[in-house]
Order: structure tokens, then C-alpha cells, then sequence
């Protein structure tokens, strides 16, 4: 018996065996950003981060702490912007891949073309920019972190996948009882597509979460600097201090009281510690909605 | 076409209504800048505004195609995105094969979290992990060090990036296309498993002949599609992860960071959107392209 199983164990090293390095090689620089954060900054200057750390240390949150006001500032503008976003995102992209999933509407595949030509063929983002800036007046109103991302293409296809599987005879039946398109949309659409709306809500609130560029370009007022932004911010603003300590060989040495490595390891935590929370309640419909694209149609 | 009745034209009359906020948006914010581009055959001048500048051609892709940057840009934004797609595809298809062969749930679900783990993280958050592996005093550099006595200094090094950037795609893509891979090979029908068992074929040979057939369509269909996003990068992994440093430039610019170096800071827009023209006509002749080949090749997986 035990053998069958020793035997057993050691066909399956093949598998095991890159699976595990593939997992670790996933893992191990999340293992680092944490155990970095909670360093000794002394030590991890002098010997690098290891996988557990060295001299623990709270330092590096103490200090963040002290920059409370700006980083609760930068919290609320990604809040406002992941939620009012993601709200706004759905309200407009749900009614439309519904009604494009219906094979009645006569509009409906030449609107598909509409939206999905803009995934290969775009102005660029030079003339996006002179029209956001010259002409919507959208230019540093936390509006542009909003309105340009909505209706992603990719994701009203998804959903238009979800809709299509649900069952022709239940729309037909409401609307048989009177039901209007939009009726139906609300009673019979949504209720059954609601996996897959959980799944594009959570692709939502990581899209615009996660969103490095659009800040970049189109804020200049550091109130509207979402935490992302703040983060690389403060990451150049540090780096900067470093390089400077170092070119002037010690003379400068970098304020006492910044732990120039732990705090970008702290701040890294700050601020995707938010979507790894989300992510765990919406995970069984990011796998739904990750494998919606690859249903036949 | 037949007429419509009077019922029909109610259903489309609200469907549309239901379609209007999405069309609108679309329209305003991807439809007009396309009336933009013709910014790339005028010398821009912003007081004059796009249409008073002069019209002077082909001359900003003359300029565009003379200088130093062109043949960077093109060559680096090519290279990566062929070893992107061959690379990704190989590992993904691999790691999906081997997550199928897992029976153990637990084991099961450690893995798929942990590769869905990098996802997640912003490209900034990326770009502070791979400083502290790869500056000075960083993980991986004091490893090297340890081992062989020498001091990479990756930062300054524009050959290692090659690597690196091959690298940082995988770990941060390849993991969830395994999944999606992975969920495919799931919706596969068991019984085909069985009825080759019965038969005596090895795990190899179900691998060789069942799942990877099965799997065939969907890599034709994703590496073809993203063969036509040939001119795009992730401007995340080309611009953070790198830190945007001049030094690494020589295999680290791309087309995607060449535009966005000329919004921020030297302000050719001319340039900048003669670019950006090129890269829109290649991809939409390439996706045009891809979903000829795909229509010959695997007929019900066609775009349009």
C-alpha cells in the first residue's frame, strides 16, 4: 500500500515541481514588501530585505502615520474615484451590453461595431489630451479620473457574454406580460447576469484603483492625487533624498527620522492592501468572469 | 429587410434609449480625438490650434522615421511583444496542464491565489519590489554578490533589462492566463479522459493528445490577437517598472513611452501623434488581418 503511494508521490513531482517554483516565484516579492515594511531601516540599508525581518521595526508605519492628513486625503480621492466610477461604470455599460445581446435589436450589431473598433483603431493620446484639456474643461477637476475610463470595450463584450446566456423564453414571457425593455433588463436581465456583474464591478474597482497614468497627466492639484499617485510621489521624492545622501558621500546623510527603504515597502502596503481585502470577497466571480471570454459564444 | 413592425419598433426604440449613455461617451471621448490625428500632417503650433497650423504633409513621419529614437522604439516594442506572446503562451499552457493534473482542492487553491496574487499590485507598488531586489543593497543583488563576489549594478545596465522585462511580464501575466487556460480545460468533456484511460494512455499522452488539442483554439485565438497589438506595450511595465531611467533606454523605450515622454515633457505633439497614427493603422490592418486568418483557420472563433 505504502509503496503504491511512494510511487504514487514521485510520478507527481514533475507536476509539483514547477507548480511550486512558479507559486514561489509569485509569492516570495509579497513575502519581501512585507517583511521589508516591518524592518529595521538601519539593517535593511546595510543588508538588503530578507525574507523575515532582521530587526523588526515599526518605524516605517510610525512615519506614515505622521503624514496622516495627506495620505487619508489621497485614500478618499481613490475611494471617490474606485466608487462613483465604478457605479457610473456599470449604470451605463450593463443597459447597453444587454440590449446589444438581444438579436432582435436592429441597432444592435452595428452598435457593437461602434464601441468595439475603438479597441483597434484610436485618435491616440495626444489629441485625447488637447480635447480633454482644451475643450471639455475636464482638465484638474477629479471628473478626468472618472469619465475617460468608463465603458471599457473589453468589458462590455464580457458582458454582453453573460447576458447572452440567459434563456430567450424568460424575456419573452415578461414581455409577453407587458414588460418593457428596460423592465425586463431590471427583473429578468440583471438578476440572472449577477455573476458576471460582480466580475466586471470588481475589474471596475481594480481598473481605476490600480490606474498609474491618468492622475499623471491631467492633475496638477496634489489634493486630487489619488494614493497611487501619492506613492509615486513619495517614491521619487525618496529615491531623490537617497541619491543626493550618497552623492555627496555622507555628507548629506538622509534625515534621521524618514526610513528612506522601509517606508516605500510601507506605503506599497498601504496602498494595495485595499484591493487584496476586496479581492477576497469577489474571487469566486473574478474566476467566473476571467473565464466568461472563453465560453463559446 | 423585412419591415418593421410597429411592436419592433418600439423594442428598438427603447433598446436604444438603453444604449445611449455608453454611445455617447464612446463617441465624445474615442470618436473625436480621431478627428485629431489630423494634427500628425500639420506643423502644431498650440495657438494656432489643430486646424490653423499650417499643413505640411508627410514631413512629421519624415522627421518621425529619421530620428535616432525610431529605430529603438519600433525594434524594442516589436522584440518584446513577439517573446511576449511565444514566451507567455508556453508557460501559461504548461502551468494550466499541470494545475489540471492537481487533485488535491487545498493544493488547488493556494496555487490559483497565489497566481492571481501579482495581478492585483498597481505598477507602482511592482516598481518598489524590483528596487528592492535589484538596487544596491537589494535581495537579489547581495545573493549574486554572496555567490560569485561581484556588484551587479542592475540600474545602470541596460542589457540585464532585457531579462528583467521578459521576466516582470511573466510574473505579473502569466498566472492568470494559466487560469483561464486552466478554467478551458476544465469545460472539457471527461468522459474523453476516461474513454483514453480505459485504453491504457499514459498522463503524457492525454496531455499530447487530449488537452492540448482541446486548448488548441483558444491559443490561436489569443496569441493571433495579440500579434496585432504588435506597435502597443503596457506603458506600466515599460515606464515604472523601469523607473523611467535614460540610461536603460536603449532596451527599455518603447513606442508607448516614446508618446508618453513627448506629452510630459518635450511637447513635439506633431510627432507624438504621428506616431500614434502609426500605430493605430498597423493595428487595426493587423486585427483586420488576424480575423481573416482566424476565419480560415477556426472558423467559429472569428471576431466579426
Amino acid at each position: 500500500m505504502t509503496k503504491i503511494k511512494l510511487k504514487k508521490f514521485v510520478g507527481n513531482t514533475p507536476i509539483y515541481i514547477p507548480l511550486l517554483i512558479f507559486t514561489l516565484f509569485c509569492v516570495v516579492p509579497f513575502v519581501v514588501v512585507i517583511s521589508g515594511s516591518f524592518s529595521d531601516n538601519a539593517s535593511v540599508v546595510s543588508n538588503g530585505v530578507r525574507l523575515v525581518p532582521q530587526v523588526f521595526s515599526l518605524t516605517a508605519y510610525k512615519v506614515i502615520f505622521a503624514f496622516f492628513s495627506k495620505i487619508t486625503r489621497a485614500y478618499g480621492v481613490a475611494i471617490f474615484v474606485t466608487v462613483i466610477g465604478t457605479v457610473l461604470n456599470l449604470v451605463i455599460m450593463v443597459p447597453f451590453a444587454f440590449a446589444i445581446s438581444k438579436r432582435e435589436f436592429t441597432f444592435g450589431s452595428k452598435l457593437t461595431f461602434l464601441i468595439y473598433f475603438t479597441v483597434m483603431f484610436s485618435g491616440g493620446l495626444i489629441p485625447t489630451y488637447i480635447l480633454i484639456k482644451r475643450y471639455l474643461g475636464l482638465y484638474d477637476t477629479v471628473w478626468v479620473l472618472i469619465l475617460p475610463l468608463l465603458a471599457s470595450p473589453a468589458y462590455i463584450v464580457l458582458l454582453r457574454v453573460f447576458f447572452q446566456s440567459v434563456p430567450k423564453a424568460l424575456y419573452e414571457s415578461a414581455a409577453i406580460d407587458g414588460a418593457s425593455e428596460f423592465q425586463q433588463l431590471i427583473h429578468v436581465g440583471i438578476p440572472l447576469a449577477l455573476p458576471g456583474i460582480a466580475a466586471i464591478a470588481f475589474f471596475s474597482m481594480l481598473m481605476y484603483w490600480n490606474d498609474p497614468y491618468t492622475a499623471i497627466i491631467y492633475i496638477e492639484d496634489s489634493e486630487l492625487f489619488p494614493i497611487q499617485i501619492l506613492l509615486t510621489q513619495m517614491t521619487q521624492y525618496i529615491n531623490y533624498i537617497k541619491s543626493n545622501a550618497s552623492a555627496s558621500g555622507g555628507l548629506i546623510s538622509s534625515p534621521a527620522d524618514i526610513p528612506t527603504t522601509t517606508i516605500l515597502f510601507a506605503l506599497g502596503i498601504v496602498a494595495s492592501g485595499p484591493m487584496i481585502f476586496v479581492f477576497s470577497f469577489f474571487q469566486k466571480y473574478f474566476i467566473k468572469g476571467l473565464t466568461a471570454g472563453s465560453i463559446k459564444e | 429587410m423585412k419591415k418593421r413592425t410597429k411592436h419592433q419598433r418600439k423594442q428598438d426604440r427603447e433598446l436604444f434609449l438603453l444604449c445611449l449613455p455608453t454611445t455617447i461617451k464612446t463617441l465624445i471621448f474615442a470618436y473625436i480625438p480621431m478627428v485629431g490625428i489630423y494634427m500628425a500632417f500639420v506643423d502644431y503650433k498650440p495657438s494656432r490650434g489643430v486646424f490653423g497650423s499650417e499643413f505640411v504633409g508627410l514631413d512629421n513621419f519624415r522627421y518621425l522615421f529619421q530620428s535616432i529614437d525610431a529605430q529603438r522604439i519600433f525594434s524594442n516594442t516589436i522584440f518584446y511583444n513577439v517573446l511576449f506572446i511565444i514566451l507567455g503562451t508556453i508557460v501559461s499552457v504548461t502551468l494550466a496542464l499541470l494545475l489540471f493534473e492537481i487533485n488535491n482542492k487545498v493544493a488547488l487553491k493556494v496555487v490559483q491565489t497565489s497566481f492571481f496574487l501579482p495581478y492585483f499590485i498597481s505598477w507602482i507598488l511592482v516598481s518598489v519590489i524590483l528596487q528592492s531586489l535589484l538596487d544596491s543593497t537589494g535581495l537579489l543583488t547581495n545573493f549574486i554578490y554572496s555567490i560569485t563576489g561581484t556588484k551587479i549594478s542592475f540600474y545602470t545596465t541596460p542589457g540585464y533589462w532585457r531579462l528583467i522585462i521578459v521576466l516582470v511580464y511573466l510574473w505579473k501575466s502569466a498566472g492568470v492566463s494559466a487560469i483561464i487556460f486552466y478554467a478551458t480545460l476544465i469545460s472539457c468533456d471527461k468522459s474523453i479522459y476516461e474513454a483514453a484511460e480505459i485504453d491504457g494512455a499514459s498522463r503524457w499522452q492525454k496531455m499530447l493528445y487530449i488537452s492540448i488539442p482541446y486548448l488548441k483554439r483558444m491559443i490561436i485565438i489569443t496569441g493571433i490577437m495579440s500579434g496585432a497589438n504588435i506597435l502597443r506595450s503596457d506603458l506600466g511595465l515599460f515606464f515604472y517598472a523601469t523607473q523611467d531611467i535614460a540610461n536603460l533606454y536603449p532596451t527599455t523605450d518603447v513606442i508607448d513611452t516614446y508618446i508618453w515622454r513627448i506629452l510630459r515633457k518635450s511637447g513635439e505633439f506633431k510627432v507624438g501623434t504621428a506616431v500614434g497614427l502609426v500605430q493605430g493603422v498597423v493595428g487595426l490592418g493587423l486585427t483586420l488581418l488576424a480575423n481573416k486568418i482566424i476565419k480560415k483557420v477556426e472558423p467559429s472563433a472569428a471576431l466579426f
